[in-house]
């Protein structure tokens, strides 16, 4: 028996169930690296730029594939696609993106690299500057422990930076 | 810095998976560079310039990684706008400054050769200063790197000039020019030779330590006779190269790549090719400097001057013509004195089939910056320490600046509304004085 997810709110579930035979069109997406399945409504799944296009063309079935993005990218992904489908308060659409966004580095790129993937502008957008703040004003360790990069300059590369780039910011 | 997972609220809950946790979804800690190249360009764009170096130094791959960075559409969009070298403090001999034009951001770096603060630079291109040092020898120096190039011997230099010589006599340089005997001291020749003969120099590229390819011209004026000549180098030629006649009044070069442009006063535009061993006029374009110009000169007080420019603008070229007036202050019972500040600008285009220069009154979201470097265009949209449709000026009177030793004539003229702003920072003397310097030279 297909799992399928119904990501948002248990109580607006049952309304949803209540609205799947109305006129709001629904879409299957299916990941195909780990065969989950997600229903989401047409409006929120064409925020992806990728699947808008096919179901323009008429090449959305009843299943659409969704390769080279796992399960739980997907959710997250259609979690924050729903928030901004629902949403125009520009207010709480960024105390949702930061909430949402405050995830360990790893996630964030696999985010990235699935909202960059499916083409939705918006949250590439959004994680792409998240990055970026994390990062910023901080120094060549900091960075390195932030992102969890392993430091492999050679001793020498190490002593040249050091200085080379002895730069800071005055006032 | 907090890295925290965060929980979904609702949904069937057992199934969900957060995405925060590692395991599940990645292996190697270095994920960052197994991001997609555009992305990781994304996320640099969106960085302040400090943090971008700091970066630099995180590991190998970072370095890699800004060098596309560098080379990438999205960097061209984020207009790292030029820095202004400040004067060195007395008590901070280790330490260059430099600030942004308008937030006067300052960025410092400390581990400054000992001799910067002695030796003269005859003008910038890209984070290189072409600099003179005591013994009168040119050479490169990489603001960034520092990193230090030698260039071919003063002697073949001053041949250019018409000087014989020189000849070391009790340790002066004397040398021998238009026939009348000058005599440079050894010790402070240097500031002599500087603001007698040369006026600029610009180098054709960033020297990366993939390609040691550049070329250096200089423009050497010859003192009254109103004449300028260029001298040419190839990286690691012996000797310098004089390009053209002795009767040309070459006021500004401009390179790009293996090619550049010359503005020959008054009424040329060449341009050159750097292909072979040997430079090459490609073309010589005919076209007179407005009448304009010369009316609006004569319409000035006395004391003033215009100085020319020629700036590149993807395929156009642009004359940008600096009025400068000298100023009578009175500063005490029977004291004048004379400072030159910049007026106003005209900007003109090249219309190479009409071979005529038109007047334009806006620069669209470009701005321009002119003085003692290579002159460069850039597009401030989105920028906040610069402003669109404005000519940056630092001061390049050489001669004035060193007669006076007053102040810098030092700002930004708006095309739009004709104004004229001048930097205070620069009201006094000190040394060096400032030049444009591109910051994204830091990045090898």
């Amino acid at each position: 028996m297909k799992k399928l997810k119904f990501i948002g709110n248990p109580l607006l579930q049952s309304r949803e169930k209540i609205n799947m035979s109305s006129d709001k069109k629904w879409l299957t997406l299916k990941t195909t690296e780990d065969n989950e399945e997600f229903v989401v409504e047409e409006s929120v799944a064409i925020m992806s730029n990728v699947i808008k296009n096919m179901v323009e063309d008429g090449c959305a079935s009843s299943v659409i594939p969704v390769p080279r993005v796992k399960g739980n990218a997907m959710g997250k992904i259609i979690e924050f696609c729903k928030k901004h489908t629902e949403e125009s308060d520009e207010k709480v659409l960024k105390e949702f993106d930061a909430e949402f966004l405050n995830l360990g580095p790893d996630a964030l790129y696999d985010l990235m690299v699935s909202a960059n993937f499916l083409e939705i502008k918006v949250l590439l957008d959004s994680v792409t500057t998240k990055v970026a703040d994390m990062i910023k004003g901080k120094s060549s360790e900091e960075i390195r422990n932030i992102l969890k990069i392993e430091n492999d300059l050679s001793a020498e590369e190490i002593e040249e930076s050091r200085r080379e780039n002895c730069w800071t910011r005055q006032e | 810095m907090e890295i925290e997972q965060e929980t979904k609220e609702g949904g069937e809950s057992s199934k969900e998976e957060e995405v925060g946790k590692s395991d599940a979804l990645t292996t190697s800690s270095s994920n960052l560079f197994n991001i997609p190249e555009d992305m990781l360009n994304k996320i640099l764009s969106k960085m302040p310039f400090i943090s971008i170096l700091n970066f630099r130094d995180v590991c190998p791959s970072s370095r890699t990684v800004l060098r596309s960075f560098i080379s990438s559409s999205s960097y061209s969009q984020v207009h790292l706008a030029p820095w202004m070298l400040l004067p060195g403090k007395l008590e901070d001999k280790e330490s260059i400054r430099f600030c942004t034009y308008e937030d006067e951001m300052v960025f410092k770096r400390t581990n400054a050769p000992p001799e910067f603060y002695d030796d003269l630079c005859l003008g910038t291109s890209y984070g290189w200063m072409v600099m003179l040092d005591k013994d009168i020898e040119p050479y490169l120096f990489n603001l960034f790197s520092l990193k230090k190039i030698k260039l071919p011997n003063i002697d073949t230099f001053l041949n250019i000039v018409c000087v014989t010589g020189p000849i070391i006599e009790n340790g002066n340089y004397i040398f021998y020019y238009e026939g009348r005997r000058t005599h440079l001291k050894k010790i402070r020749s240097v500031h002599q030779l500087w603001h007698e003969f040369m006026y600029k120099a610009v180098v054709s590229a960033k020297p990366s330590h993939n390609n040691g390819d550049f070329y250096v011209l200089v423009i050497i004026e010859r003192g009254n006779s109103g004449t300028a000549q260029l001298a040419f180098c190839y990286a690691g030629d012996d000797e310098w190269m004089q390009l053209g006649g002795y009767n040309e009044s070459y006021c500004d070069v401009v390179c790009h790549d293996n090619m550049f442009y010359a503005l020959n006063y008054p009424d040329k535009v060449e341009i050159w090719d750097v292909h072979n061993s040997h430079p090459t006029k490609r073309t010589n374009i005919v076209a007179a400097f407005p009448q304009k110009i010369f009316d609006t000169k004569s319409s000035l007080r006395n004391f003033n001057t215009f100085r020319n420019y020629l700036v590149e603008v993807s395929t156009d070229l642009f004359l940008v013509v600096r009025f400068i007036g000298g100023v009578l202050y009175n500063c005490g019972l029977y004291a004048l004195e004379l400072k030159h500040e910049t007026l106003f600008f005209q900007v003109y285009k090249l219309d190479t089939s009409k071979k005529r220069w038109e007047e334009v009154e806006s620069l669209g979201d470009l701005a321009y910056f002119v003085g003692a470097n290579q002159s460069k265009s850039l597009s401030v949209h989105g920028n906040s320490a610069y402003k669109a449709n404005s000519i940056y000026f630092t001061d390049d009177s050489w001669d004035m600046i060193y007669w006076n030793k007053k102040h810098f004539d030092v700002g930004v003229y708006h095309m739009e509304d004709k104004s004229i702003e001048r930097k205070i920072l620069f009201t006094s003397y000190s040394e060096p004085p400032p030049f444009w310097i591109d910051p994204e030279s830091l990045i090898d």
